[in-house]
């Protein structure tokens, strides 16, 4: 099966250890993977202040690098979100886009992982991932629902999942919300990161690089004995 | 973007513009899709109506009794040395023992001790009972009695307020009661009595 | 110009405080939890609440026609008002025909957003509001900082200094039974001297003419029983079809709102009293405006329970007075927009667009897709800073191209990893005051893949 892989942009230039990750677990899952060389970005930092219209020839980019893929996968809940969600109807690619941990569960049909990662372990389920891909189930709202993220990791050889008062708040990155609600954004990140510390957590993962960035720009600032991983590399940590 | 603010004093040219034809003309001239009412099949649930009712009685800071009937509840409870005479009622057997009738009393300034009604259904779900104007008297005395002690009957329980509102009738006034007055405004602390009963009784017979 | 970020960063200035402020709403949000979590069939409520506000929405018109029709059957007087000032008018018309100089009132989103005590303040009229929150912020002259709990954003001990200085309670007194009390007698001489009463509505039936009102305290009711007229205030969009509807929206709201199964009193008001006249006044204010609008129609829905506000993290985090708008919170924010699209042109960016307030609410108003269309039009009306639309317009052409891309990568990484740390980490921006940026790698994620599957996969 030939999948494309989108790399998100800040991936692509800050984490490619996130990006080469998803790709060996893809790869070790049996998938053909092709990585169109001219991508870019989805779009999502301009629309989301507004800028819709100005994303538009980025959304055109897209579609035409990711032109001729069935399946299209992304280690982020939040690209994936807004391409699905929010790009026009024609401007979205013809293939099905796909969360990487989704992509795993709901179309290959793995729920175990042969991975080892013996660490305690905070998962931070982002937003756009939980309520916007319902990648699980969110706190407010009643329903059995299979999570998709917390299975694979759950199957982690090792790993003690710990949990937190508040599972599935907010982290406070949010975009241009990080710079422009600096104050707000900061506090909630530094709420988020006390909540995993104070139940032990070594490490803290999710779905979305993004959010994972901004508490690990706060965890460094402020020295603290943590440390933030994007789900796909504790996926890909071989026995 | 802001047309309302042309006929911001409700005047056009031609005077004054009489309201309501302007609101219904406005929505008249939006296009909507028409959407149908939903269909709603609202299931009776199995439940234990007393327990669950009891139960949420009790949650909302309200005492809950329980008699067998009308006379035993006469011969344990209002005969247990409670002062009737300085109760206010709707109901003929505590008039008949020298309780004010409700209807009659007409001083609001006047400290009601408490006062004693006949709720109409109780619902198991949030342990509300309805009580309509005709048991009130007055539609004062549910919030001027500083302990409102209602009386329902386990045949009138029912499971939800679906069930409720199925039952019960508009007619001129009449209200859910489900506990004693109570407030968190002060710091989220729940005060219980904050300006109408202070306390809460609900007596179940049968 | 509503300046909620400045408002914000002052707010959270006083971190203890901002914590208390941020746990105890939050355990509103955990109340609530408890309650919904104890429906099964929650969600079908919420979908059934959803549909038949849609529907009503749609059929506005009829149903305010059906709505008037019978409350008039019922002896009650019906009036329209278009604008906030129309409707001041009318209040004060009716007070003056029944001689009524002093008014109570209990909880009224919509008075608030008329301006409806300044207003008959001027024209010589006592008003009293008497849920407990809003006598409070009264008293200190200040507006509701939430919907359902006016003071949610003061300490006790803030209150005692206050009722000190009004009530002339015990000095140093803060127990909250103690000042609760001293209230309830405050506010019980007010509802014995009123002649006049005037409450909110939570929900207006069409097909009974029946207006209902919610309340813990009883205070609606008190000042509603002993006043010589009884006057209702209701936005258009507060209708709802048929008596039968009321067992979705009782079974939502209160639980949504406080976690409590019911509120303590659920009064529906048919009929006036013999000799006692009722009005209903039907408010547009910006409300059909709001309709026309697409995409925003559905937060006329709004049952005004506060979950929104309750969950929302930097609601909570911020406070309410940091909106600057009658109504806080994410339901605020796509709500106000409409009223003046300059000066609240902030509010839609208070979010992360996390989209919890959209799945706890009862009614399922979209609110965080609202919020992100709000920002759309915002941008559209030219409304955005500079440093917002300046740096993203040029990322808009570089993402628009691969090569250009690549090339703003590398040097943007060349040159973070040359810069000495002090100045990729300056304080004077916004991401670096508190956030160490990322290490810039040699390589970017492309270089590693044209290096390492030099033929693709």
């Amino acid at each position: 099966m030939k999948v494309g892989l989108f790399i998100p942009c800040y991936i692509d230039q800050f984490y490619p250890q996130v990006g080469v990750a998803t790709l060996e677990l893809l790869e070790h899952l049996g998938c053909e993977v092709v990585y169109p060389p001219g991508q870019t970005c989805c779009g999502q930092p301009l629309a989301n202040t507004g800028m819709e219209k100005a994303a538009q020839p980025t959304y055109d980019h897209f579609q035409e690098v990711f032109s001729g893929f069935d399946h299209i996968v992304a280690p982020s809940g939040s690209c994936v979100y807004h391409v699905v969600h929010h790009y026009p109807v024609e401007s979205r690619p013809q293939g099905k886009v796909w969360e990487l941990c989704d992509f795993i569960v709901n179309h290959l049909g793995v729920t175990q992982i042969a991975a080892s990662f013996p660490h305690k372990v905070g998962l931070h389920p982002s937003c756009h991932g939980l309520r916007g891909l319902r990648l699980g189930p969110d706190s407010e709202r009643v329903e059995d629902r299979p999570d998709v993220v917390r299975t694979l990791l759950a199957s982690v050889s090792g790993i003690e999942l710990v949990d937190l008062d508040r599972r599935d708040e907010c982290c406070g990155f949010g975009g241009t919300f990080a710079i422009t609600e600096e104050a707000v954004s900061v506090q909630m990140g530094l709420d988020k990161i006390s909540d995993h510390q104070r139940h032990g957590a070594e490490i803290i993962t999710g779905t979305d690089v993004s959010c994972l960035m901004h508490l690990e720009g706060l965890i460094r600032r402020q020295g603290l004995p943590l440390q933030t991983r994007h789900i796909a590399e504790i996926l890909n940590a071989r026995l | 973007m802001h047309p309302a603010i042309h006929l911001k004093n409700g005047m056009n040219k031609t005077g004054p513009m009489d309201p309501k034809k302007q609101i219904l003309d406005r929505i008249r001239s939006i296009r909507q899709a028409p959407k149908p009412y939903p269909p709603q099949a609202i299931e009776s649930q199995e439940t234990d109506l007393v327990e669950a009712f009891t139960g949420m009685v009790k949650l909302s800071g309200s005492t809950l009794l329980r008699f067998e009937d009308q006379q035993t509840m006469i011969d344990e409870f209002v005969k247990a040395g409670h002062p009737v005479n300085e109760w206010v009622s709707t109901w003929d057997p505590l008039i008949s023992m020298g309780a004010s009738e409700a209807g009659k009393f007409t001083d609001a300034r006047k400290v009601i001790s408490c006062a004693v009604l006949p709720g109409k259904f109780g619902v198991a779900e949030n342990g509300a009972v309805w009580v309509p104007e005709e048991a009130m008297g007055q539609r004062t005395i549910p919030f001027l009695a500083e302990h409102l002690i209602l009386i329902v009957h386990a045949k009138d329980l029912v499971a939800t307020m679906h069930q409720v509102y199925a039952v019960n009738q508009p007619g001129s006034y009449g209200l859910f009661i489900a506990g004693p007055s109570k407030t968190a405004d002060i710091e989220q602390h729940l005060v219980l009595g904050a300006q109408g009963p202070l306390a809460h009784t609900v007596i179940l017979l049968g | 110009m509503s300046q909620h970020p400045e408002a914000a960063a002052r707010f959270i200035a006083d971190n203890e405080r901002m914590a208390w402020h941020d746990r105890s709403i939050w355990n509103a949000r955990k109340k609530r939890d408890l309650a919904s979590h104890s429906i099964e069939e929650w969600e079908q409520l919420r979908s059934w609440a959803s549909d038949i506000k849609e529907h009503t929405l749609a059929h506005l018109d009829h149903y305010l026609e059906v709505f008037e029709k019978q409350a008039t059957a019922n002896g009650v007087k019906v009036h329209w008002a278009a604008t906030a000032e129309e409707h001041n008018r009318i209040v004060l018309g009716i007070l003056r025909e029944n001689e009524a100089r002093h008014m109570v009132k209990s909880k009224s989103m919509l008075t608030e957003e008329c301006h409806l005590n300044p207003f008959l303040e001027a024209n010589g009229i006592e008003v009293i509001d008497t849920d407990l929150g809003e006598r409070i912020v009264q008293l200190r002259e200040e507006i509701p900082s939430h919907i359902v709990t006016p003071a949610i954003h003061l300490k006790k001990e803030d209150v005692s200094k206050l009722f000190e200085e009004k009530l002339h309670t015990e000095p140093g007194n803060a127990d909250p039974t103690y000042l609760t009390r001293e209230a309830r007698k405050h506010l019980r001489a007010h509802f014995l001297a009123c002649d006049a009463a005037l409450t909110g509505v939570n929900f207006a039936v069409a097909e009974t003419g029946t207006v209902v009102v919610v309340t813990n305290e009883g205070n609606s009711d008190l000042g509603v029983h002993l006043g010589k007229v009884q006057i209702h205030s209701m936005g258009i969009e507060k209708l709802i079809p048929k008596w039968q509807d009321l067992g979705i929206f009782t079974r939502l709201l209160a639980r949504s709102a406080t976690g409590q199964p019911i509120s303590i009193y659920t009064s529906h008001y048919t009929k006036p009293r013999p000799d006692v006249p009722m009005h209903i006044i039907l408010v547009d204010n910006g409300r059909t405006e709001q309709l026309s609008r697409e995409h925003f129609r559905k937060s006329l829905a709004c049952i005004r329970c506060g979950a929104c506000m309750n969950t929302c993290p930097i609601y909570r985090r911020s406070g309410g007075h940091s909106y600057g708008s009658t109504i806080p919170g994410p339901i605020g924010s796509i709500l106000t927009p409409g009223k003046d699209l300059k000066k609240y042109s902030p509010l839609p960016f208070a979010s992360t667009l996390c989209g919890s307030c959209s799945d706890v609410c009862p009614v399922k108003i979209d609110i965080h897709d609202q919020l992100y269309r709000w920002r759309q039009i915002i941008a559209e009306e030219h409304l955005l800073p500079k440093y917002k639309t300046i740096p993203l317009g040029l990322a808009g052409r570089i993402f628009a191209r691969g090569k250009r891309y690549d090339q703003a990568g590398r040097i943007a990484r060349w040159w973070l990893r040359r810069l000495p740390a002090w100045m990729v980490n300056s304080r004077l921006n916004a991401w670096s005051k508190h956030r160490d940026l990322p290490n810039a790698p040699r390589n970017s994620f492309k270089e590693w893949y044209e290096q390492n599957r030099p033929h693709g996969s």
